[in-house]
């Protein structure tokens, strides 16, 4: 217990030390810490150091700050959630770029491996959208899963380059509406059809009685009941999760902006 | 083939009377005197004693009287043919007592109005050797409420094309009463069902549906009175049955005073042949009645049943029913309105033009705004 309780203090104490470290080398923006923090210390220097610089290529290119932060356990930040404890750090040391603190961050946090992304400010939700977020996370969420660190940051500072790239040229990365339009118009003419249905019952007003309510004298004489369990049968459906990856991502609110949360 | 008749005047200037449902008393048809129906039967008895005497005493002098009248010129009447073949079943003949017209009517007719001068009759021959009526259900509803009743069914229905209302013209309204067969009765029993209850929870990433079935048995009975089924093979079941309920607080014994003024047909469909209606809807409102108390189930689907009847009486009554036709591009329209209650039934048509109009200005809005919500969303 004692070992442990000494291993939590630690960990607690070289966080520390790694966030005074990245705020200390952050520069102009007013952010407190770098474009990428490795708390965790997942990444060598050298991948660090190169994330860093295409990072802050890309935010300054676009005025949208691109970070990425790793934690081995976002309880120490905000224990209700892992999209919580992002957006509290990304608050808590003003990330942004920016009057309007415009970002993107990108949280691991490795102990129970879960990973959070949050956006915040206008300019970078025009450019990552619920379907854009939706999209960007199956970029690094497959070298996640198979603990390719570098590889999974490296494709998200990209990513993001892009994204912000056709935002700024007023085409942001949308979803094609054709397929849910037609879906949705399916839904209405089937809507209609049963509305139209019913008004069409009412033109028709004769049928044969099949029973005799109206006129029943007294009450039903129940003499006898029995209610007997045959047996059980059981089914299963896998939960369709929001996300069409097949990790357990989810869309999330909260903190000023949105972004999305699972497990890696 | 001559029948008996009787048409009601007005005992103080000879008019001809009839009845009016909402005063529930007879009226004369000219100077507006009302009489109720028991001083109208009171006085026709009477009427009726006394017509019966002079016509044995006329008999009489006849007989007394009778001699050869042959001159040697008489027409030769040897064509006419006194031989009616089929065609005689079904008709029966009769004198307006009014304006004397020789007039043949349906041998089920037992109330009319005579087409030369008006006069409501009755044709009391038509009872004759057949089950008097245990009851009648009085007119409450007149010819204008029938109106009115089928010019409000015409509204708020969408679907109705607009030159049906306005170009249809009402062929033939007429107040019948219907003869029924009224069933007393009771209807015991056992019905199975297969119900089922389901739960529904969450295990990791799959979604358990567990579903309990269960063998749920309900024994029973339930008791009936007055079940009507229409005894008149002229009148649609369908439109009859649609008509219902009646509210029979207001049944009277019969009396023929309260025909005057409305058609009335007798029965011409046997207790037994309508009995499989009556019992059809006690069995199926035993078993509904036995569905309402198995609850707690997410549903609940009838597998057997074991029903038995207990008949019990049969009443005959005459019920009241407007009757209107209608016709409209060439087709005939018939409607039915209860004319106690007023409810009315009778089948619309639909106009083409305007059920693809209804979808198309449901539709397209839905389909417009979901489409413009999708491409809000996706911005």
């Amino acid at each position: 217990m004692n070992k442990k309780r000494i291993f939590c203090h630690l960990l607690a104490i070289i966080m520390a030390l790694a966030f005074c470290i990245s705020a200390f080398a952050a520069e102009q923006t007013g952010a407190q810490l770098n474009y990428v923090t490795d708390a965790a210390g997942l990444l060598s220097e050298s991948e660090n150091d190169r994330l860093e610089e295409t990072a802050e290529l890309v935010s300054n290119k676009y005025g949208v700050g691109v970070y990425i932060v790793t934690v081995e356990d976002f309880h120490d930040f905000n224990p209700d959630g892992v999209y919580k404890a992002t957006y509290t750090i990304y608050h808590d040391y003003t990330m942004g770029e920016g009057p309007n603190r415009d970002g993107i961050m990108l949280l691991l946090s490795m102990d129970d491996r879960d990973w959070a992304m949050f956006c915040y400010g206008s300019r970078c939700e025009y450019a990552f959208n619920s379907y854009g977020q939706e999209k960007l996370e199956k970029v690094f969420l497959d070298n996640f899963g198979e603990d390719d660190w570098y590889g999974g940051f490296n494709d998200y500072v990209k990513e993001c380059g892009v994204y912000l790239g056709m935002a700024a040229k007023g085409k942001p990365v949308r979803a094609n509406p054709v397929y849910a339009c037609l879906i949705a118009a399916v839904l209405a003419l089937l809507v209609a059809t049963v509305i139209v249905s019913v008004i069409w019952n009412k033109m028709q007003s004769v049928s044969i009685k099949t029973t005799a309510n109206a006129y029943v004298s007294g009450v039903l004489q129940l003499t006898g009941q029995t209610d007997t369990f045959t047996h059980k049968t059981t089914s299963s459906r896998k939960i369709e999760r929001s996300s069409s990856s097949d990790s357990s991502s989810r869309s999330e609110s909260g903190g000023g902006g949105s972004g999305r949360s699972g497990k890696f | 083939m001559a029948t008996k008749i009787t048409n009601y005047q007005c005992p103080a200037c000879t008019g001809p009377l009839h009845f009016v449902g909402e005063s529930g008393k007879l009226e004369c048809d000219y100077c507006g005197t009302s009489f109720d129906v028991e001083e109208i039967e009171a006085l026709y008895a009477e009427k009726e004693q006394k017509s019966e005497k002079a016509a044995e005493d006329a008999t009489d002098a006849v007989d007394a009287t009778a001699s050869d009248s042959k001159d040697g010129s008489e027409w030769d009447i040897s064509d006419l043919n006194e031989n009616w073949g089929a065609d005689i079943e079904g008709m029966r003949a009769y004198s307006c007592p009014s304006c004397g017209a020789e007039l043949i009517c349906d041998e089920t007719t037992a109330a009319t109005s005579c087409p030369y001068c008006g006069n409501p009759t009755v044709i009391q021959g038509q009872f004759s050797g057949i089950l008097k009526p245990d009851y009648i259900l009085p007119f409450k509803l007149s010819k204008e409420d029938a109106i009115a009743a089928l010019k409000k069914h015409y509204l708020k229905k969408p679907l109705l094309p607009s030159t049906f209302s306005k170009a249809n013209h009402l062929e033939e309204i007429k107040g019948v009463y219907v003869p029924f067969w009224m069933y007393d009765g009771k209807a015991d029993g056992s019905v199975q069902f297969h119900a089922v209850k389901v739960r529904e929870y969450t295990s990791g990433d799959y979604e358990i549906t567990e579903t309990s079935h269960y063998d749920v048995s309900r024994k029973g009975s339930i008791a009936f009175e007055k079940i009507p089924v229409d005894a008149s093979s002229k009148m649609p079941d369908d439109y009859m049955d649609s008509i219902e309920p009646y509210d029979y607080s207001d049944l009277k014994p019969f009396s023929t005073a309260y025909l005057p003024g409305f058609l009335a047909d007798k029965y011409d469909v046997s207790v037994e042949e309508s009995r499989e209606r009556a019992d059809i809807r006690c069995a199926g409102s035993l078993v509904n009645a036995l569905r309402d108390t198995v609850k707690g189930y997410a549903s609940c689907d009838e597998t057997d049943r074991n029903i038995k009847l207990t008949r019990g009486k049969v009443h005959y009554a005459l019920l009241p029913v407007w009757i209107l036709n209608t016709k409209w591009d060439g087709k005939d329209f018939l409607f039915a309105m209860n004319g106690q209650t007023g409810k009315i039934v009778g089948n619309l048509p639909v106009s083409t033009k305007r059920l693809i109009g209804l979808f198309v200005a449901i539709a397209a809005p839905l389909v417009a705004l979901s489409v413009i919500a999708i491409v809000l969303m996706v911005r």
